[in-house]
Protein backbone atom coordinates (compact mmCIF):
# COMPACT_ATOMS: atom_id res chain seq x y z
CA UNK A 1 0.00 0.00 0.00
CA UNK A 2 1.49 3.42 -0.66
CA UNK A 3 1.81 6.46 1.56
CA UNK A 4 -1.18 8.69 1.63
CA UNK A 5 -0.04 12.02 0.49
CA UNK A 6 0.28 14.56 3.51
CA UNK A 7 -0.65 17.74 1.67
CA UNK A 8 -4.13 15.96 0.37
CA UNK A 9 -4.66 14.43 3.28
CA UNK A 10 -4.72 17.60 4.72
CA UNK A 11 -6.61 19.44 2.10
CA UNK A 12 -9.19 17.11 2.48
CA UNK A 13 -9.78 17.23 6.30
CA UNK A 14 -9.97 20.68 6.62
CA UNK A 15 -12.35 21.22 3.72
CA UNK A 16 -14.72 19.16 6.03
CA UNK A 17 -15.04 22.20 8.27
CA UNK A 18 -18.08 24.22 7.46
CA UNK A 19 -17.79 26.89 5.10
CA UNK A 20 -14.58 25.43 3.84
CA UNK A 21 -14.23 24.33 0.33
CA UNK A 22 -11.46 22.52 -1.44
CA UNK A 23 -10.27 25.69 -2.80
CA UNK A 24 -9.69 27.59 0.28
CA UNK A 25 -8.44 24.48 2.08
CA UNK A 26 -5.53 24.31 -0.20
CA UNK A 27 -4.99 27.92 0.73
CA UNK A 28 -4.99 26.75 4.39
CA UNK A 29 -2.52 23.63 3.61
CA UNK A 30 0.06 25.99 1.48
CA UNK A 31 0.16 28.57 4.22
CA UNK A 32 0.52 26.19 6.91
CA UNK A 33 3.21 24.44 5.22
CA UNK A 34 4.91 28.19 4.61
CA UNK A 35 5.36 28.80 8.67
CA UNK A 36 7.42 27.61 10.89
CA UNK A 37 6.55 24.33 12.55
CA UNK A 38 5.56 25.82 16.03
CA UNK A 39 2.46 26.98 14.30
CA UNK A 40 1.15 24.11 12.76
CA UNK A 41 1.75 22.21 16.65
CA UNK A 42 -0.25 24.98 18.26
CA UNK A 43 -3.03 24.66 16.12
CA UNK A 44 -2.86 20.98 15.96
CA UNK A 45 -2.57 21.11 19.86
CA UNK A 46 -5.23 23.38 20.06
CA UNK A 47 -7.64 21.23 18.19
CA UNK A 48 -6.53 18.08 19.94
CA UNK A 49 -7.29 19.88 23.47
CA UNK A 50 -10.66 20.66 22.35
CA UNK A 51 -11.94 17.54 21.81
CA UNK A 52 -10.06 15.83 24.37
CA UNK A 53 -11.42 18.45 27.53
CA UNK A 54 -14.73 20.01 26.31
CA UNK A 55 -17.29 18.79 27.93
CA UNK A 56 -21.37 19.36 28.69
CA UNK A 57 -22.89 21.84 31.56
CA UNK A 58 -24.75 19.45 32.99
CA UNK A 59 -27.42 22.19 33.47
CA UNK A 60 -27.47 24.31 30.69
CA UNK A 61 -25.91 21.85 28.53
CA UNK A 62 -23.86 24.47 26.28
CA UNK A 63 -20.34 22.92 25.82
CA UNK A 64 -17.82 23.99 28.41
CA UNK A 65 -14.34 22.78 30.01
CA UNK A 66 -16.02 22.48 33.41
CA UNK A 67 -19.18 20.97 34.85
CA UNK A 68 -21.04 23.19 35.73
CA UNK A 69 -19.94 25.79 33.17
CA UNK A 70 -18.49 29.28 34.16
CA UNK A 71 -21.87 30.75 33.42
CA UNK A 72 -24.01 28.68 35.15
CA UNK A 73 -20.97 28.65 38.46
CA UNK A 74 -21.28 32.40 38.72
CA UNK A 75 -23.49 33.53 41.96
CA UNK A 76 -23.71 37.24 40.17
CA UNK A 77 -25.99 35.63 37.21
CA UNK A 78 -29.99 36.29 37.67
CA UNK A 79 -31.60 32.85 38.04
CA UNK A 80 -34.83 33.82 37.71
CA UNK A 81 -34.45 34.74 33.94
CA UNK A 82 -33.82 31.74 31.34
CA UNK A 83 -32.85 32.39 27.73
CA UNK A 84 -33.14 30.00 25.59
CA UNK A 85 -30.80 29.45 22.18
CA UNK A 86 -30.90 26.92 19.25
CA UNK A 87 -27.02 26.27 19.25
CA UNK A 88 -23.95 26.99 21.78
CA UNK A 89 -22.83 29.78 19.56
CA UNK A 90 -26.37 32.10 19.51
CA UNK A 91 -25.28 32.69 24.02
CA UNK A 92 -22.10 34.79 22.42
CA UNK A 93 -24.55 36.88 20.01
CA UNK A 94 -26.63 37.53 23.20
CA UNK A 95 -23.38 37.89 25.54
CA UNK A 96 -22.21 41.03 22.80
CA UNK A 97 -24.82 42.46 23.22
CA UNK A 98 -24.15 43.28 27.45
CA UNK A 99 -27.81 43.58 27.85
CA UNK A 100 -28.37 40.02 29.37
CA UNK A 101 -27.74 38.96 33.17
CA UNK A 102 -29.87 35.45 32.96
CA UNK A 103 -28.72 32.23 32.41
CA UNK A 104 -28.66 30.70 29.32
CA UNK A 105 -30.19 26.80 27.84
CA UNK A 106 -29.00 25.35 24.95
CA UNK A 107 -31.76 23.23 23.27
CA UNK A 108 -29.77 21.70 20.57
CA UNK A 109 -31.69 22.52 17.49
CA UNK A 110 -35.32 23.16 16.84
CA UNK A 111 -37.98 21.17 16.87
CA UNK A 112 -38.70 19.45 13.11
CA UNK A 113 -40.95 16.58 12.37
CA UNK A 114 -39.60 15.98 8.81
CA UNK A 115 -35.98 15.84 10.09
CA UNK A 116 -37.25 13.91 12.73
CA UNK A 117 -36.22 16.00 15.64
CA UNK A 118 -39.11 16.55 18.57
CA UNK A 119 -38.74 17.57 21.97
CA UNK A 120 -36.94 14.02 23.23
CA UNK A 121 -33.84 15.36 20.53
CA UNK A 122 -33.94 18.42 22.22
CA UNK A 123 -32.80 19.78 25.84
CA UNK A 124 -36.42 19.97 26.59
CA UNK A 125 -36.36 17.95 29.31
CA UNK A 126 -33.24 19.00 30.99
CA UNK A 127 -34.94 22.92 30.70
CA UNK A 128 -38.58 21.79 32.04
CA UNK A 129 -36.16 20.33 35.15
CA UNK A 130 -34.16 23.66 35.76
CA UNK A 131 -37.41 25.75 36.53
CA UNK A 132 -38.43 24.63 39.80
CA UNK A 133 -34.56 26.68 41.19
CA UNK A 134 -36.52 29.84 41.14
CA UNK A 135 -37.11 30.73 37.63
CA UNK A 136 -39.52 33.37 36.47
CA UNK A 137 -38.88 33.87 32.94
CA UNK A 138 -38.18 31.87 30.09
CA UNK A 139 -37.07 34.00 27.02
CA UNK A 140 -37.02 31.78 24.26
CA UNK A 141 -34.31 33.21 21.53
CA UNK A 142 -34.91 30.67 19.39
CA UNK A 143 -34.56 31.42 15.03
CA UNK A 144 -36.92 33.66 13.34
CA UNK A 145 -38.46 30.72 11.14
CA UNK A 146 -40.64 28.22 10.82
CA UNK A 147 -38.68 25.96 13.06
CA UNK A 148 -37.63 28.41 15.32
CA UNK A 149 -41.43 29.99 15.82
CA UNK A 150 -43.18 26.47 16.52
CA UNK A 151 -40.37 25.67 19.07
CA UNK A 152 -41.03 28.74 20.69
CA UNK A 153 -44.49 28.35 21.06
CA UNK A 154 -44.12 24.39 21.98
CA UNK A 155 -41.92 25.55 24.96
CA UNK A 156 -44.47 28.26 26.04
CA UNK A 157 -47.37 25.66 25.71
CA UNK A 158 -45.34 23.58 28.48
CA UNK A 159 -44.08 26.47 30.61
CA UNK A 160 -47.10 28.78 31.08
CA UNK A 161 -49.06 26.34 33.02
CA UNK A 162 -46.30 25.95 35.71
CA UNK A 163 -46.95 30.22 36.30
CA UNK A 164 -44.01 31.00 34.58
CA UNK A 165 -43.79 34.06 32.25
CA UNK A 166 -42.55 32.98 28.69
CA UNK A 167 -41.14 35.60 26.30
CA UNK A 168 -40.07 35.59 22.65
CA UNK A 169 -37.62 37.75 21.50
CA UNK A 170 -38.44 40.51 19.19
CA UNK A 171 -37.76 40.31 15.32
CA UNK A 172 -35.68 43.33 15.57
CA UNK A 173 -33.18 41.08 13.78
CA UNK A 174 -33.45 41.04 9.95
CA UNK A 175 -35.89 37.81 9.17
CA UNK A 176 -33.88 34.79 8.69
CA UNK A 177 -30.69 36.25 10.28
CA UNK A 178 -29.55 33.91 12.46
CA UNK A 179 -28.46 35.02 15.76
CA UNK A 180 -24.80 34.49 15.68
CA UNK A 181 -24.74 36.64 12.65
CA UNK A 182 -26.66 39.43 14.20
CA UNK A 183 -25.12 42.82 15.45
CA UNK A 184 -24.65 44.11 19.06
CA UNK A 185 -27.47 46.75 18.90
CA UNK A 186 -30.44 45.23 16.91
CA UNK A 187 -29.73 41.84 19.76
CA UNK A 188 -30.33 44.37 22.47
CA UNK A 189 -33.17 45.86 20.82
CA UNK A 190 -34.46 42.68 20.53
CA UNK A 191 -33.95 41.78 24.00
CA UNK A 192 -35.54 44.98 25.14
CA UNK A 193 -38.55 44.46 22.47
CA UNK A 194 -39.18 41.20 23.74
CA UNK A 195 -42.87 39.99 23.87
CA UNK A 196 -44.87 37.83 25.55
CA UNK A 197 -45.76 34.44 24.21
CA UNK B 1 -41.67 50.38 -15.77
CA UNK B 2 -39.61 50.06 -18.69
CA UNK B 3 -36.87 47.15 -19.32
CA UNK B 4 -35.00 48.82 -21.91
CA UNK B 5 -32.06 46.87 -22.74
CA UNK B 6 -32.36 42.97 -21.81
CA UNK B 7 -28.82 40.69 -22.14
CA UNK B 8 -28.73 36.76 -22.01
CA UNK B 9 -25.53 35.14 -22.18
CA UNK B 10 -25.37 31.13 -21.88
CA UNK B 11 -29.08 31.19 -21.00
CA UNK B 12 -31.28 27.79 -22.77
CA UNK B 13 -30.28 28.38 -26.46
CA UNK B 14 -28.67 31.63 -26.48
CA UNK B 15 -24.81 32.22 -25.96
CA UNK B 16 -25.81 35.78 -26.28
CA UNK B 17 -28.53 37.64 -27.14
CA UNK B 18 -29.21 41.22 -26.76
CA UNK B 19 -32.66 42.93 -27.11
CA UNK B 20 -32.76 46.67 -27.85
CA UNK B 21 -36.32 47.12 -25.40
CA UNK B 22 -36.27 50.55 -25.53
CA UNK B 23 -40.11 50.83 -26.51
CA UNK B 24 -43.35 50.15 -24.65
CA UNK B 25 -44.41 47.38 -26.92
CA UNK B 26 -41.82 44.73 -27.72
CA UNK B 27 -42.50 42.21 -30.16
CA UNK B 28 -39.99 38.91 -30.55
CA UNK B 29 -40.77 37.00 -33.32
CA UNK B 30 -39.37 34.02 -35.42
CA UNK B 31 -40.20 30.76 -36.49
CA UNK B 32 -40.84 28.17 -33.65
CA UNK B 33 -38.00 26.54 -31.29
CA UNK B 34 -35.62 29.66 -32.28
CA UNK B 35 -35.94 31.14 -28.45
CA UNK B 36 -38.72 33.71 -28.19
CA UNK B 37 -39.97 32.28 -25.38
CA UNK B 38 -36.11 31.61 -23.99
CA UNK B 39 -35.88 35.28 -23.51
CA UNK B 40 -39.12 36.11 -22.34
CA UNK B 41 -38.65 34.06 -19.35
CA UNK B 42 -35.29 35.84 -19.04
CA UNK B 43 -37.44 39.16 -18.52
CA UNK B 44 -39.56 36.71 -15.79
CA UNK B 45 -36.70 35.39 -14.56
CA UNK B 46 -35.48 39.19 -13.70
CA UNK B 47 -38.78 40.05 -12.17
CA UNK B 48 -39.74 36.27 -9.89
CA UNK B 49 -36.24 34.48 -10.02
CA UNK B 50 -38.42 32.12 -11.16
CA UNK B 51 -38.82 30.08 -14.13
CA UNK B 52 -42.07 29.07 -15.72
CA UNK B 53 -41.50 26.65 -17.31
CA UNK B 54 -39.97 23.13 -16.02
CA UNK B 55 -37.55 23.94 -13.35
CA UNK B 56 -34.59 22.37 -13.08
CA UNK B 57 -31.94 25.55 -12.51
CA UNK B 58 -29.16 23.40 -14.28
CA UNK B 59 -31.76 23.04 -17.68
CA UNK B 60 -31.07 26.96 -17.83
CA UNK B 61 -28.12 26.89 -19.06
CA UNK B 62 -26.91 26.90 -22.17
CA UNK B 63 -26.13 22.78 -22.62
CA UNK B 64 -22.03 22.80 -22.57
CA UNK B 65 -21.82 26.38 -20.71
CA UNK B 66 -20.36 26.75 -17.00
CA UNK B 67 -22.73 29.88 -16.29
CA UNK B 68 -25.62 31.89 -17.21
CA UNK B 69 -25.95 35.28 -17.49
CA UNK B 70 -28.98 37.64 -17.53
CA UNK B 71 -28.75 41.66 -17.36
CA UNK B 72 -31.32 43.53 -17.45
CA UNK B 73 -30.86 47.71 -18.18
CA UNK B 74 -34.32 49.20 -16.09
CA UNK B 75 -35.84 52.71 -16.64
CA UNK B 76 -38.22 52.91 -13.44
CA UNK B 77 -39.18 55.50 -10.94
CA UNK B 78 -36.41 55.64 -8.82
CA UNK B 79 -34.20 56.45 -12.97
CA UNK B 80 -32.71 54.03 -14.62
CA UNK B 81 -30.61 50.46 -12.51
CA UNK B 82 -29.11 47.41 -13.85
CA UNK B 83 -30.08 43.70 -12.79
CA UNK B 84 -27.47 41.35 -13.18
CA UNK B 85 -28.65 37.20 -12.18
CA UNK B 86 -25.96 34.77 -12.67
CA UNK B 87 -26.36 31.26 -12.51
CA UNK B 88 -24.02 28.09 -12.07
CA UNK B 89 -25.25 24.90 -11.11
CA UNK B 90 -25.08 25.16 -7.68
CA UNK B 91 -25.38 28.40 -6.87
CA UNK B 92 -26.61 32.15 -8.27
CA UNK B 93 -25.68 35.44 -7.95
CA UNK B 94 -27.81 38.82 -7.91
CA UNK B 95 -26.95 42.57 -8.16
CA UNK B 96 -28.27 45.59 -8.11
CA UNK B 97 -26.13 48.39 -10.36
CA UNK B 98 -23.32 45.88 -9.64
CA UNK B 99 -23.61 45.68 -5.92
CA UNK B 100 -24.26 41.57 -4.56
CA UNK B 101 -27.60 41.56 -2.67
CA UNK B 102 -28.03 38.74 -0.19
CA UNK B 103 -31.99 39.74 0.83
CA UNK B 104 -34.67 39.57 -1.70
CA UNK B 105 -36.72 42.42 -1.00
CA UNK B 106 -34.57 44.95 -2.40
CA UNK B 107 -34.33 42.99 -5.83
CA UNK B 108 -38.43 42.22 -5.92
CA UNK B 109 -38.66 45.80 -5.46
CA UNK B 110 -37.08 47.22 -8.64
CA UNK B 111 -39.97 44.98 -11.38
CA UNK B 112 -42.58 43.33 -11.26
CA UNK B 113 -44.54 41.57 -13.97
CA UNK B 114 -47.15 39.96 -15.38
CA UNK B 115 -47.75 36.98 -17.29
CA UNK B 116 -50.09 35.22 -19.82
CA UNK B 117 -48.60 31.96 -21.49
CA UNK B 118 -50.97 29.26 -23.46
CA UNK B 119 -51.01 26.93 -20.50
CA UNK B 120 -52.47 29.27 -18.43
CA UNK B 121 -55.97 28.21 -19.47
CA UNK B 122 -55.44 25.66 -16.68
CA UNK B 123 -56.56 27.99 -14.55
CA UNK B 124 -59.72 28.34 -15.83
CA UNK B 125 -59.95 24.30 -16.65
CA UNK B 126 -57.01 22.87 -14.39
CA UNK B 127 -57.41 21.94 -11.03
CA UNK B 128 -57.59 23.34 -7.84
CA UNK B 129 -53.78 24.15 -7.83
CA UNK B 130 -53.64 25.99 -10.39
CA UNK B 131 -55.67 28.78 -9.33
CA UNK B 132 -54.38 29.41 -6.15
CA UNK B 133 -51.01 29.25 -7.67
CA UNK B 134 -52.74 31.98 -9.99
CA UNK B 135 -53.78 34.04 -6.68
CA UNK B 136 -50.84 33.52 -4.65
CA UNK B 137 -49.07 34.78 -7.76
CA UNK B 138 -50.88 38.23 -8.54
CA UNK B 139 -50.80 38.50 -3.82
CA UNK B 140 -46.74 38.49 -4.47
CA UNK B 141 -47.07 41.02 -7.73
CA UNK B 142 -49.01 42.95 -5.85
CA UNK B 143 -46.91 42.37 -2.46
CA UNK B 144 -43.60 40.52 -2.62
CA UNK B 145 -43.77 39.72 0.86
CA UNK B 146 -46.54 37.43 0.54
CA UNK B 147 -43.41 34.87 -1.07
CA UNK B 148 -42.44 34.63 2.56
CA UNK B 149 -46.03 33.68 3.82
CA UNK B 150 -46.65 31.43 0.93
CA UNK B 151 -43.06 29.45 1.76
CA UNK B 152 -43.74 29.74 5.54
CA UNK B 153 -47.27 28.21 5.59
CA UNK B 154 -46.49 25.35 3.04
CA UNK B 155 -43.23 24.44 5.76
CA UNK B 156 -45.61 24.53 8.54
CA UNK B 157 -47.84 22.16 6.44
CA UNK B 158 -45.08 19.75 5.61
CA UNK B 159 -43.71 19.60 9.50
CA UNK B 160 -47.15 18.58 10.23
CA UNK B 161 -47.76 16.09 7.83
CA UNK B 162 -44.63 14.66 9.05
CA UNK B 163 -45.55 14.78 12.65
CA UNK B 164 -49.04 13.05 11.66
CA UNK B 165 -46.84 10.36 9.96
CA UNK B 166 -45.11 9.37 13.12
CA UNK B 167 -46.29 6.55 15.05
CA UNK B 168 -47.56 8.14 18.14
CA UNK B 169 -48.01 12.30 17.42
CA UNK B 170 -47.05 14.11 21.03
CA UNK B 171 -50.76 16.18 21.07
CA UNK B 172 -48.96 19.07 22.35
CA UNK B 173 -46.35 19.43 19.22
CA UNK B 174 -49.69 18.68 16.82
CA UNK B 175 -51.33 21.65 18.88
CA UNK B 176 -47.96 23.43 18.35
CA UNK B 177 -48.34 23.12 14.36
CA UNK B 178 -51.89 23.68 14.08
CA UNK B 179 -51.45 27.02 16.07
CA UNK B 180 -48.60 27.92 13.44
CA UNK B 181 -51.28 26.78 10.93
CA UNK B 182 -53.80 28.63 11.97
CA UNK B 183 -52.12 31.91 12.66
CA UNK B 184 -50.13 32.11 8.77
CA UNK B 185 -53.17 30.62 7.17
CA UNK B 186 -55.79 32.92 8.19
CA UNK B 187 -52.87 35.60 6.94
CA UNK B 188 -52.74 33.82 3.93
CA UNK B 189 -56.51 34.01 3.16
CA UNK B 190 -56.98 37.36 4.19
CA UNK B 191 -53.59 38.52 1.60
CA UNK B 192 -55.40 35.98 -1.13
CA UNK B 193 -59.46 38.22 -0.54
CA UNK B 194 -57.79 41.46 -0.40
CA UNK B 195 -56.24 40.52 -3.63
CA UNK B 196 -59.13 39.37 -5.23
CA UNK B 197 -61.16 42.16 -4.16
CA UNK B 198 -58.68 44.45 -6.10
CA UNK B 199 -59.31 41.90 -9.11
CA UNK B 200 -63.12 41.45 -9.15
CA UNK B 201 -63.90 45.47 -11.12
CA UNK B 202 -61.14 45.17 -13.14
CA UNK B 203 -61.53 41.26 -14.20
CA UNK B 204 -65.06 42.35 -15.14
CA UNK B 205 -64.41 45.45 -17.41
CA UNK B 206 -60.96 43.76 -18.66
CA UNK B 207 -63.21 40.76 -19.84
CA UNK B 208 -65.92 43.27 -21.24
CA UNK B 209 -63.15 44.73 -23.30
CA UNK B 210 -62.22 41.56 -25.05
CA UNK B 211 -65.56 40.11 -25.58
CA UNK B 212 -67.71 42.93 -26.05
CA UNK B 213 -70.78 43.41 -23.71
CA UNK B 214 -72.22 40.36 -22.48
CA UNK B 215 -72.70 39.34 -18.22
CA UNK B 216 -69.92 40.30 -16.15
CA UNK B 217 -67.96 36.88 -14.66
CA UNK B 218 -67.53 36.54 -11.48
CA UNK B 219 -65.11 35.24 -9.13
CA UNK B 220 -65.46 33.31 -5.76
CA UNK B 221 -63.34 31.73 -3.01
CA UNK B 222 -64.40 28.63 -1.71
CA UNK B 223 -63.14 27.06 1.32
CA UNK B 224 -61.71 28.34 4.76
CA UNK B 225 -60.79 31.44 3.61
CA UNK B 226 -64.31 32.41 1.64
CA UNK B 227 -64.73 36.10 2.65
CA UNK B 228 -61.53 36.38 4.34
CA UNK B 229 -61.65 39.86 5.29
CA UNK B 230 -60.85 39.64 9.21
CA UNK B 231 -57.79 37.62 10.51
CA UNK B 232 -59.28 36.84 13.80
CA UNK B 233 -62.39 35.50 12.28
CA UNK B 234 -60.81 33.68 9.64
CA UNK B 235 -58.18 32.12 12.10
CA UNK B 236 -61.20 31.45 14.67
CA UNK B 237 -62.91 29.46 11.70
CA UNK B 238 -60.01 27.61 10.66
CA UNK B 239 -59.77 26.61 14.50
CA UNK B 240 -63.04 25.05 14.30
CA UNK B 241 -62.40 23.34 11.44
CA UNK B 242 -58.92 21.95 12.75
CA UNK B 243 -60.60 20.41 15.29
CA UNK B 244 -63.47 18.94 13.94
CA UNK B 245 -60.88 17.47 11.30
CA UNK B 246 -58.39 16.41 13.76
CA UNK B 247 -59.30 12.50 14.33
CA UNK B 248 -60.02 11.98 10.44
CA UNK B 249 -56.63 13.75 9.95
CA UNK B 250 -55.09 11.50 12.46
CA UNK B 251 -56.54 8.14 10.97
CA UNK B 252 -54.96 9.22 7.22
CA UNK B 253 -51.91 10.52 8.41
CA UNK B 254 -52.65 13.61 6.47
CA UNK B 255 -53.73 17.39 6.97
CA UNK B 256 -56.84 17.53 5.79
CA UNK B 257 -57.85 20.91 6.07
CA UNK B 258 -56.54 24.80 5.36
CA UNK B 259 -55.89 27.30 2.85
CA UNK B 260 -53.93 25.16 0.86
CA UNK B 261 -57.20 23.38 -0.29
CA UNK B 262 -59.31 26.70 -0.86
CA UNK B 263 -60.65 26.84 -4.85
CA UNK B 264 -61.28 30.01 -6.63
CA UNK B 265 -64.85 29.66 -9.20
CA UNK B 266 -65.08 31.45 -11.99
CA UNK B 267 -68.72 32.06 -12.91
CA UNK B 268 -69.19 32.57 -16.23
CA UNK B 269 -73.09 33.45 -17.08
CA UNK B 270 -74.44 31.99 -13.83
CA UNK B 271 -72.25 28.99 -14.59
CA UNK B 272 -68.71 27.32 -13.33
CA UNK B 273 -66.20 28.09 -15.96
CA UNK B 274 -64.23 25.70 -15.13
CA UNK B 275 -66.84 23.25 -16.66
CA UNK B 276 -68.78 24.70 -18.96
CA UNK B 277 -66.07 27.46 -20.81
CA UNK B 278 -65.62 26.30 -24.08
CA UNK B 279 -61.73 26.98 -24.93
CA UNK B 280 -61.91 30.07 -26.82
CA UNK B 281 -63.98 31.54 -23.07
CA UNK B 282 -61.72 30.32 -21.37
CA UNK B 283 -58.79 32.02 -23.18
CA UNK B 284 -60.70 35.54 -22.72
CA UNK B 285 -61.30 34.73 -19.06
CA UNK B 286 -57.43 34.12 -18.39
CA UNK B 287 -56.32 37.15 -20.25
CA UNK B 288 -58.65 39.05 -18.55
CA UNK B 289 -57.80 38.05 -15.24
CA UNK B 290 -54.17 38.94 -16.52
CA UNK B 291 -55.35 42.40 -17.60
CA UNK B 292 -57.02 42.96 -14.23
CA UNK B 293 -53.73 42.34 -12.38
CA UNK B 294 -51.75 45.08 -14.21
CA UNK B 295 -55.12 47.25 -13.70
CA UNK B 296 -55.18 46.63 -10.24
CA UNK B 297 -51.44 47.39 -9.96
CA UNK B 298 -52.01 50.75 -11.65
CA UNK B 299 -54.59 51.55 -9.62
CA UNK B 300 -51.90 50.77 -6.52
CA UNK B 301 -49.35 53.10 -7.82
CA UNK B 302 -47.13 50.33 -10.04
CA UNK B 303 -46.26 49.73 -13.35
CA UNK B 304 -45.77 45.98 -13.92
CA UNK B 305 -44.54 44.76 -17.43
CA UNK B 306 -46.90 42.45 -18.98
CA UNK B 307 -45.73 39.61 -20.99
CA UNK B 308 -47.58 37.47 -23.54
CA UNK B 309 -46.08 34.39 -24.64
CA UNK B 310 -47.29 32.85 -28.22
CA UNK B 311 -50.46 35.09 -29.04
CA UNK B 312 -50.55 33.51 -32.42
CA UNK B 313 -53.17 30.94 -31.85
CA UNK B 314 -55.19 32.62 -28.85
CA UNK B 315 -57.93 34.36 -30.15
CA UNK B 316 -60.11 35.16 -33.28
CA UNK B 317 -59.52 38.36 -35.36
CA UNK B 318 -61.97 40.68 -33.86
CA UNK B 319 -60.34 39.68 -30.06
CA UNK B 320 -57.10 40.08 -31.03
CA UNK B 321 -57.57 43.44 -32.13
CA UNK B 322 -59.26 44.55 -29.04
CA UNK B 323 -56.76 42.85 -27.06
CA UNK B 324 -53.92 45.04 -28.85
CA UNK B 325 -55.73 48.70 -28.46
CA UNK B 326 -56.05 47.15 -24.72
CA UNK B 327 -52.12 46.62 -24.71
CA UNK B 328 -51.66 49.65 -26.19
CA UNK B 329 -53.33 51.40 -22.92
CA UNK B 330 -51.20 49.86 -20.07
CA UNK B 331 -49.32 51.80 -18.17
CA UNK B 332 -46.32 49.87 -17.99
CA UNK B 333 -44.20 47.84 -21.28
CA UNK B 334 -45.82 44.99 -22.49
CA UNK B 335 -43.10 42.20 -24.61
CA UNK B 336 -45.47 39.96 -26.76
CA UNK B 337 -43.68 36.88 -28.28
CA UNK B 338 -45.16 35.52 -31.70
CA UNK B 339 -44.32 33.39 -34.62
CA UNK B 340 -45.83 36.23 -37.01
CA UNK B 341 -46.54 39.60 -36.27
CA UNK B 342 -49.30 39.65 -38.91
CA UNK B 343 -51.41 37.85 -36.05
CA UNK B 344 -51.79 40.31 -34.05
CA UNK B 345 -53.16 43.20 -36.67
CA UNK B 346 -52.26 46.42 -36.73
CA UNK B 347 -49.55 47.64 -34.01
CA UNK B 348 -49.09 50.60 -32.45
CA UNK B 349 -46.58 52.25 -34.82
CA UNK B 350 -44.26 55.04 -33.38
CA UNK B 351 -43.18 52.92 -29.93
CA UNK B 352 -42.89 49.46 -31.10
CA UNK B 353 -39.63 46.91 -30.90
CA UNK B 354 -40.15 44.66 -33.39
CA UNK B 355 -36.97 42.47 -32.50
CA UNK B 356 -36.70 39.33 -34.72
CA UNK B 357 -35.28 35.52 -32.77
CA UNK B 358 -33.04 33.03 -35.03
CA UNK B 359 -31.01 30.11 -33.41
CA UNK B 360 -31.14 32.29 -29.79
CA UNK B 361 -29.51 35.57 -31.54
CA UNK B 362 -31.88 38.83 -31.58
CA UNK B 363 -31.66 41.22 -33.71
CA UNK B 364 -34.09 44.42 -33.81
CA UNK B 365 -35.72 44.46 -37.20
CA UNK B 366 -36.98 48.00 -38.95
CA UNK B 367 -40.85 47.89 -39.01
CA UNK B 368 -42.26 45.58 -41.05
CA UNK B 369 -43.94 47.37 -44.46
CA UNK B 370 -47.28 45.97 -45.47
CA UNK B 371 -47.83 45.73 -49.01
CA UNK B 372 -51.62 46.34 -49.26
CA UNK B 373 -53.06 42.88 -48.96
CA UNK B 374 -49.91 41.15 -49.13
CA UNK B 375 -48.17 39.37 -46.40
CA UNK B 376 -45.38 40.81 -44.15
CA UNK B 377 -42.18 42.21 -45.57
CA UNK B 378 -38.95 41.94 -43.64
CA UNK B 379 -36.09 44.43 -44.66
CA UNK B 380 -33.12 42.31 -44.50
CA UNK B 381 -31.04 42.99 -41.43
CA UNK B 382 -27.46 42.71 -41.23
CA UNK B 383 -26.06 39.97 -39.58
N1 LIG C 1 -30.17 24.68 -21.63
C1 LIG C 1 -30.36 24.69 -22.97
N2 LIG C 1 -29.30 24.57 -23.80
C2 LIG C 1 -29.51 24.59 -25.15
N3 LIG C 1 -30.71 24.72 -25.73
C3 LIG C 1 -31.78 24.85 -24.94
C4 LIG C 1 -31.67 24.85 -23.53
N4 LIG C 1 -32.92 25.00 -23.00
C5 LIG C 1 -33.76 25.09 -24.05
N5 LIG C 1 -33.09 24.99 -25.22
C6 LIG C 1 -33.62 25.03 -26.58
O1 LIG C 1 -34.33 26.21 -26.83
C7 LIG C 1 -35.29 25.95 -27.83
C8 LIG C 1 -36.66 26.43 -27.47
O2 LIG C 1 -36.68 27.78 -27.44
P1 LIG C 1 -38.05 28.53 -27.23
O3 LIG C 1 -37.70 29.83 -26.65
O4 LIG C 1 -39.03 27.70 -26.51
O5 LIG C 1 -38.52 28.66 -28.74
P2 LIG C 1 -39.64 29.55 -29.36
O6 LIG C 1 -38.92 30.50 -30.26
O7 LIG C 1 -40.50 28.59 -30.12
O8 LIG C 1 -40.38 30.23 -28.26
C9 LIG C 1 -35.41 24.46 -28.00
O9 LIG C 1 -34.82 24.09 -29.22
C10 LIG C 1 -34.66 23.93 -26.81
O10 LIG C 1 -34.06 22.71 -27.08
MG1 LIG D 1 -42.41 29.84 -27.68
ZN1 LIG E 1 -23.95 25.67 32.15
Amino acid sequence: MSQPDPLRRCIVQLSRLPGVGERTAARYAYWLLRQPPAVAEELGQAILTLSASMTRCSVCCDVAAQDPCRRCADPDRDDGLICVVERPQDITAIERSGEFRGRFHVLDGAISPMEGVGPDQLTVRQLLARLSGGAREVLVATDPDVEGDATALYLARLIKPLGLRVTRLAHGIAVGTELEYADRSSVARALEHRREL
Amino acid sequence: MRLRGLTVTDWRNAARAEVDADARLVVLHGENAQGKTNLLEAVWLLATLRSFREGRASRLIREGAAEARITGELLGQDGPRRLEWRRQPDSRELRIDGQLIHQLGPWFAQLRAVLFCPEHTQIVRGDPEARRAFLDRAAFTARPAHLELVTDYGRVLKQKAALLRERRADPDQLATWDAELVRLGAKLAVRRQQVLDELEGPFAEAHGAIVGAGPAPRLELRGVGAAARDEAEVAGRFAELLARAAPEERRRAQPLCGPHRDDLLLHLEGRDARRFASQGQARALVLALKLAEVEAARRRGQRPLFLLDDLTSELDRGRMERLVRRLDTLPGQVWITTTDPAWLGPLPGEDTALVRVSGGVATRGPAPSRPSGGPLVYEPTSA
